[in-house]
């Protein structure tokens, strides 16, 4: 008897297959580090952008940074 | 005035309580010395102050280690339920040991999920990494009790679905919608039977396994993205019609009609691929 194929099954195989040649996973520490947003990243630059109240703030993170 | 009630296991245990003020954020360390073991320890603070342990009582759920050990409880977390690792991970600053733990937990089944989707190695890594990344950023409105897993399946599959209607918008569909419509204007019927092209995945040798991996995304890859996201959410996520048509603002009948669609155009797809791959089959 024919049958016709299971697409929903075909899917499902092709998922295990994906799981078991995924990548090393990402470190923890290196997520956390690109998590971080950019004006922490680069104070200086966001102090460039916002002269004056961003100034202020900018200087209070360099501040803590060098802390 | 506050009391800490928490009896010593042992006289050379030290114990440390945290307090803020109200208004300039202050943590005090105390008592965190060697004291000659009394029953319990009494913690002073002013009735303006909280009492870190007191906030981490109202979000940690039930039986969260609340104490520190050092090398034990790093050989322990793999074996932490999620409520725990998340806790852990809300806290500023995050615990990197419980985010590993939590992000190799997941990771296998996100790359996956972002794999049949994306249909390509690198943009599913990026997918799957950007995920965790959206889920970094706003870490504290986490919900410990939540469904994480399920959770940031939906942050890759949102930025997919995003990265796509970004495409669309700039025109860089158009060469896929014409393949797949191209496909659908073929004569094979919908009742074509693939038991003679494509064999049992389970029986397969690792080579034609390779081969019917590219096949299966050759197809997915054929289909519209809007019919690829229907069919996993259908077959893979397990979403019903309704839950789908909700999403896309269409009726229940509308999403069967796309799925069997997708199914029907995913079996011209293969057939066409394994009558190519496999000749031999078919003398």
């Amino acid at each position: 008897m024919r049958r016709e194929f299971d697409i929903e099954q075909l899917l499902r195989w092709r998922l295990e297959r994906a799981e078991s040649d995924a990548p090393l996973p990402p470190a923890g520490l290196h997520l956390l580090e690109r998590a971080r947003p950019w004006w922490e990243l680069w104070p200086e630059r966001f102090a460039a952008h916002v002269p004056v109240e961003g100034g202020v703030l900018a200087r209070t993170i360099v501040e803590g940074k060098k802390q | 005035m506050a009391t800490c009630s928490r009896q010593r296991s042992s006289p050379g245990h030290t114990c440390r309580a945290f307090s803020f003020g109200r208004n300039d954020v202050l943590l005090i360390m105390y008592a965190s010395m060697r004291a000659p073991a009394p029953k319990y320890v009494r913690v002073v603070s002013t009735t303006s102050e909280l009492r870190l342990m007191d906030i981490e009582n109202q979000t940690a759920p039930t039986g969260y280690p609340s104490s520190s050990h050092g090398a034990r409880r790093e050989d322990s977390r793999s074996a932490w339920p999620d409520a725990w690792l998340i806790t852990a991970v809300r806290r500023e600053p995050a615990d990197e040991a419980s985010l590993d733990v939590l992000v190799k937990r997941y990771w296998k089944t996100l790359f996956a999920r972002c794999q049949i989707l994306a249909l390509d190695r690198e943009a599913a890594s990026d997918f799957a990494q950007e995920a965790w990344l959206r889920v970094l950023r706003a870490r504290n409105t986490l919900e410990p009790d939540g469904n994480f897993h399920a959770y940031i399946i939906t942050v890759a599959t949102n930025l997919w679905r995003d990265r796509n209607r970004t495409d669309r918008r700039a025109g860089a569909m158009a060469d896929s919608r014409l393949a797949s419509l191209d496909a659908t204007s073929s004569d094979h019927g919908e009742s074509i039977a693939l038991v003679d092209v494509v064999p049992d995945a389970g029986t397969l040798s690792m080579d034609e396994q390779v081969l019917l991996k590219m096949d299966i995304d050759t197809a997915l890859q054929r289909l519209s993205p809007q019919l690829r996201d229907v069919l996993v959410s259908r077959f893979i996520a397990g979403e019903s019609a309704a839950e789908i048509g909700r999403r896309y603002d269409r009726t229940e009948q509308t999403i069967s009609g796309w799925v069997r669609e997708a199914v029907r155009e995913m079996r011209i797809h293969l057939g066409e691929s394994r009558n190519y791959h496999a000749p031999a089959d078919t003398r």
